[in-house]
């Protein structure tokens, strides 16, 4: 076993911990993520068929409709939400799911996370610090 | 504001505003003059509405605070979004009585609240125009691109939460495409084959969403100039299959008079050439998931559809009927609806079994006749999320493959 640290900014403070999920594409949110169940849903993903509830998502950022973050935001009332983001690439729409979400995320990594992490490593996030360990 | 002095509901929106700008590390805030915006339209909304009020749910999903606090007249002009149903034919359509209920009250709700009702994707087809450098605070995804990239308007995509705030407290971080230095183009498109109609406009969006992600294109190559209806359809496609918010075209697009302004004087990351093959395989994608060649329903109005292309689909219709195994409807603005009441475009239709449905779209509203399993649409948009939203088969084609099907009940489109 062995652990790696990334550094990085908090865009949202707090501290995650739990399975990666990892993809180097734009995630999909409204019409692509069931927030009764946290199943990907978006048929043209990679990641179809997967769930995101308590995962870590490693992605690259948000696509599709403006109702991104109203997605994610359903999916924390609905208690569907992932633990955590780590992200590549800030657009409003992946700032907005975070927000409205309400959960620790982390982006502007010194590293690149996918040369890293790996679907299902666990990995520990902290928003406050700006920090993640991998452990794999 | 933040101090409490206009209110609590003020409060809550410029918090917000400075909490989504701190995540973003926008430097300030820049005052809008526009927001495109809108009350929830999940299938959980008029539960939560019944159980705790239309303030719990606007300070909820529109303010993201689980507090209510009483909500006030907007401060900047704001149009709502697509709605769940169109509330004149809820019952032929299908719509629960309970979400056509809640439909209704947050229609009163908006307009108690100053909000303007369009229920559109398309707010600039009932007069909504932003001009040129004005700073705005839009959702929905294909009206951000033709904002930024057609009137040179400024805007991110917007969410919810953050346009319920922008509306009340008139606000948005200065970031992202608000600032002049992050719109110039970061990957050049080259287009070597021919795109001459939807079909093709639809299938090079979906391309080049793929390729761009949150990139900044500018496309070059084009043999003829594009109408403003098939830049809709380009756009609205790129920002489904990626999430561009902006692109330019050099000789068309108002910030790109030439390649160099476009660019902004520096070189292109990359430079993309795309062939007639390449658009072939995005029409494959979109075309591989059916089993049968028959068509129950068939979607057009993604975007919402302009009168002009209500006048086209009767041109193409010619009188003609629709076979009775198909039901096709076609999704404008309620503007628009009006006018094809006066233009006897909406009695045309009607005739020829077409339905005409205003303020919202199958997406959104899960909106289909009994039974369906196969869709036929014009949308790019609407064949990539009919498949995962409403489980159904779908094949995309051109504006003319859809009325043949619609007279036949099969699909004879084909690349």
């Amino acid at each position: 076993m062995s652990e790696i640290r990334i550094k990085g900014r908090g865009v949202y403070c707090g501290i995650a911990e739990g399975e990666a999920l990892v993809t180097k594409t734009t995630f999909p949110g409204y019409g692509g993520i069931d927030p009764e169940t946290g199943n990907i849903i978006d048929k043209f993903h990679e990641l179809y068929g997967m769930n995101i509830v308590n995962k870590i998502l490693v992605i690259r950022g948000a696509k599709g409709s403006s109702g991104w973050a109203s997605t994610f935001h359903m999916a924390r009332i609905l208690g569907t939400a992932p633990a955590g983001i780590i992200f590549t690439k800030m657009t409003s729409k992946i700032c907005l799911g975070i927000v409205a979400m309400k959960k620790p995320a982390i982006t502007d990594l010194d590293t690149d996370p996918f040369e890293i992490i790996e679907t299902g490593d666990y990995v520990i996030l902290d928003g406050n610090k700006g920090e993640i360990t991998v452990i794999n | 504001m933040l101090a409490g002095d206009f209110g609590a509901a003020k409060q809550k929106a410029i918090e917000f505003i400075f909490e989504y700008g701190t995540a973003l590390n926008a430097p300030y805030l820049v005052p809008v003059s526009s927001v495109a915006g809108g009350l929830d339209t999940s299938k959980y909304s008029h539960n939560y509405y019944k159980k705790y009020g239309m303030d719990a749910l606007f300070s909820e999903f529109n303010l993201n605070s689980s507090e209510k606090v009483e909500i006030p007249m907007v401060e900047v002009q704001t149009v709502t979004t697509i709605s769940l149903t169109d509330i004149e034919q809820s019952d032929e359509i299908g719509v629960d009585k309970e979400i056509h209920d809640y439909c209704v009250v947050s229609e009163e709700y908006s307009k108690a609240k100053g909000m303007h009702c369009l229920f559109t994707c398309a707010p600039y087809h009932s007069g909504l125009i932003p001009t040129f450098g004005e700073h705005l605070a839009w959702m929905e995804s294909s009206a951000v691109i033709i904002a930024n990239s057609l009137f040179g308007a400024r805007t991110n995509t917007e969410s919810l939460e953050s346009a319920g705030a922008s509306s009340l407290s008139g606000r948005t971080p200065y970031w992202g495409l608000h600032c002049p230095e992050n719109r110039y183009a970061t990957h050049r498109f080259q287009i070597d084959c021919t795109v001459e109609h939807d079909r093709d406009w639809g299938l090079l969006g979906y391309l080049i969403g793929e390729i761009a992600q949150e990139n900044i294109p500018v496309i070059t190559g084009l043999e003829y100039r594009p109408t403003f209806d098939e830049l809709k359809h380009f756009g609205a496609s790129a920002a489904s299959s990626g999430g561009v918010e902006l692109y330019h075209i050099v000789g068309i697009t108002p910030e790109a008079h030439t390649m160099e302004m476009a660019l902004g004087g520096q070189k292109p990351k990359e430079i993309i050439h795309i062939s007639e093959k390449d658009i072939k395989s995005v029409y494959k994608k979109l075309n591989t998931q059916v089993e049968s060649d028959d068509v129950d329903y068939i979607v057009l109005g993604c975007p919402h559809y302009s009168l002009n292309q209500v006048q086209e689909l009767i041109w193409l219709l010619n009188g003609r009927v629709v076979n009775p195994s198909v039901e096709m409807w076609v999704y404008v603005p309620y503007t628009i609806k009006l006018m094809c009441e006066r233009q006897g475009y909406a009695q045309t239709l009607k005739k020829s079994g077409v339905r005409l449905l205003a303020d919202t779209c199958a997406v959104v509203g899960n909106l289909a006749p009994e039974g369906t399993r196969y869709v036929a649409t014009n949308a790019a948009k609407q064949a990539h999320y009919l498949p995962s939203v409403m489980n159904v088969q779908c094949f995309y084609g051109s504006t003319e493959d859809c009325v043949e099907a619609a007279l036949s009940g099969k699909w004879k489109g084909g690349f």
